[in-house]
């Protein structure tokens, strides 16, 4: 479903900073493949690279090299028109939620729909359910400014669902929440893969989140994958001194 | 006292002409910095680096054209666009006439307020509306504006208040308005009742359209 065939990314640092230039590599060129209906995660410490290997996937970072696959078409930022079409398969929910403050949360779920076109009966019946599905159908007419960060973020999916896509994409989505709040995200979100078939990417450095909700994860360290971890297999067998210390953190070392 | 009544009573309806004059001038210039310098803002903001349309050669050329259009003193820009306003208006005197160099001097003066308004615009938002597959003017019409009109509000406030000032010097080489009419018989003849009117006038109009720039502002905004 979707393919990273070495794709990289770097920044070119201006001459006058501290580095002195040159390239900085936040992701080097890596290589992945994530199945249809898989749960997969994207685990490491701060500034490994995961938010940005995340955002190469629907290219809102251009990779600097290499090339993304989804569903075997590659995504090109030289098509615009196909780049909208693969990223209405492709929702996202950031850790800020980046909802719209100026619209209503009725209005923030129609908003995918307003951008592609579909008609106000049907951007209508379509907030309705999704907004009901994540349990907010009260809310609808509330602006985001009143709702809490649990709700927010029901919002943010329930937006990023609205048209029906094929991925949802999420960047530490339960960072700012608190432990209660976030076990209900990760009922909505285990409830997206497992009702709705939507092929989860999740970035996060909360081994435990990763664990509840993902079969697998790519540990990333300096903008590389070191290892892959299997949730679904029994015990989990760190091999490399980042991935113990990253479930070590989490006390989950010798579950 | 009954003397300086009679005045101001005789006035009026040379102050109620002048007011119209007035209004004529912020309503034509107000509506070419809506017209010009709104989209100029935008594409302003757009093609600057990091944003939607991101081009380095427009944002220099749009920039140094809004900057230069707002150093030049308004007085100097009246004067110096004396040819142009025959050319457009087909005079020089009159309500009509003013409001060009008006309308010269608020389109890049708006441009820049609006500049300034989208970039209060969160990142994210937009980079959110490009992930659902945005185009450029999606998210100009619906995310950018729609974020940013309680500042849009609040700018555009500001313009028509500066405008109100430069109308009243615009008045003075043959505009007609307000401030004309404060310099003619206040100044000129001293009649200070007249003088005292005029300015009390454009005390309570800067009054009433900050009140209701901010009123709408509130109403607009739901941070
Ligand atoms: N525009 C940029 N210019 C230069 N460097 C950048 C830029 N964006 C990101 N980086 C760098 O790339 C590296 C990886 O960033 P990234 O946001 O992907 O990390 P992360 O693993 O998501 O970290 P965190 O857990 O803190 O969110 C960081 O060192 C960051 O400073
Ligand atoms: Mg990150």
């Amino acid at each position: 479903m979707i393919r990273l065939e070495q794709v990289a990314k770097h920044y070119v640092l201006p001459p006058g900073s501290a580095a002195g230039g040159g390239l900085f590599h936040a992701v080097k060129p890596t290589s992945l493949t994530i199945a249809a209906g898989e749960r997969f995660g994207l685990i490491g410490f701060s500034g490994a690279g995961k938010s940005t290997l995340l955002r190469l996937i629907n290219l809102l970072e251009r990779p600097s090299s290499g090339s993304v696959w989804l569903d075997n078409q590659a995504l090109s930022a030289d098509d615009p028109a196909a780049l909208r079409a693969a990223r209405r398969q492709l929702g996202m929910v950031f850790q800020h939620f980046n909802l719209l403050n100026n619209r209503t949360v009725a209005g923030n779920v129609a908003l995918p729909l307003e951008l592609a076109g579909v008609d106000q009966a049907t951007v209508e019946a379509r907030v309705t359910e999704v907004l009901a599905w994540v349990g907010l159908a009260d809310k609808a007419q509330q602006y985001p400014a009143r709702l809490s960060g649990g709700q927010k973020l029901r919002v943010a999916i329930a937006r990023a669902l609205a048209p029906r896509p094929k991925v949802l994409l999420c960047d530490e989505p339960t960072s700012a929440l608190d432990p209660l709040t976030a076990g209900e995200v990760v009922d909505v979100l285990r409830r997206v893969n497992a009702e709705l078939g939507v092929t989860l990417v999740l970035v996060s450095h909360s081994i435990p989140l990763v664990r509840a909700l993902c079969t697998r994860a790519a540990v990333m360290d300096g903008g590389e994958v070191i290892e892959e971890l299997r949730f679904d297999a029994g015990e989990v067998e760190p091999r490399t001194e980042i991935a113990r210390r990253l479930l070590a953190a989490s006390g989950v070392a010798h579950v | 006292m009954s003397d300086s009544w009679t005045i101001v009573v005789d006035i009026l309806p040379e102050l109620a002409v002048a007011a119209g004059q007035t209004g004529l001038m912020l309503a034509i210039s107000l509506s070419a910095a809506l017209l010009f310098g709104g989209p100029l803002g935008v594409l302003l903001f757009l093609s600057d680096a990091g944003q939607p349309l991101a081009r380095r050669w427009l944002f220099v050329l749009l920039n140094t054209v809004v900057n230069t259009g707002r150093s030049f003193p308004f007085v100097i820009l009246m004067v110096a666009l004396v040819p142009f306003t025959r050319l457009v208006a087909g005079t020089t005197i009159g309500p009509v006439a003013a409001a060009v160099p008006l309308s010269v001097a608020a389109i890049p003066y708006f441009a820049r307020l609006v500049e300034q308004s989208l970039r209060e615009v969160p990142r994210g938002v937009v980079e959110a509306a490009q992930a659902m597959g945005a185009t450029v003017s999606q998210i100009v019409f619906k995310v950018l504006l729609v974020e940013a009109r309680a500042g849009l509000v609040l700018g555009f406030t500001v313009l028509a208040i500066s405008l109100l000032s430069y109308s009243a010097v615009a008045g003075v080489v043959g505009g007609g308005g307000i401030g004309d009419l404060a310099i003619r018989y206040g100044y000129y003849r001293f009649q200070t009742e007249i003088m005292l009117v005029t300015v009390a006038l454009l005390i309570a109009l800067v009054q009433v359209i900050q009140f209701t720039g901010n009123r709408l502002a509130r109403l607009l905004d739901h941070r």
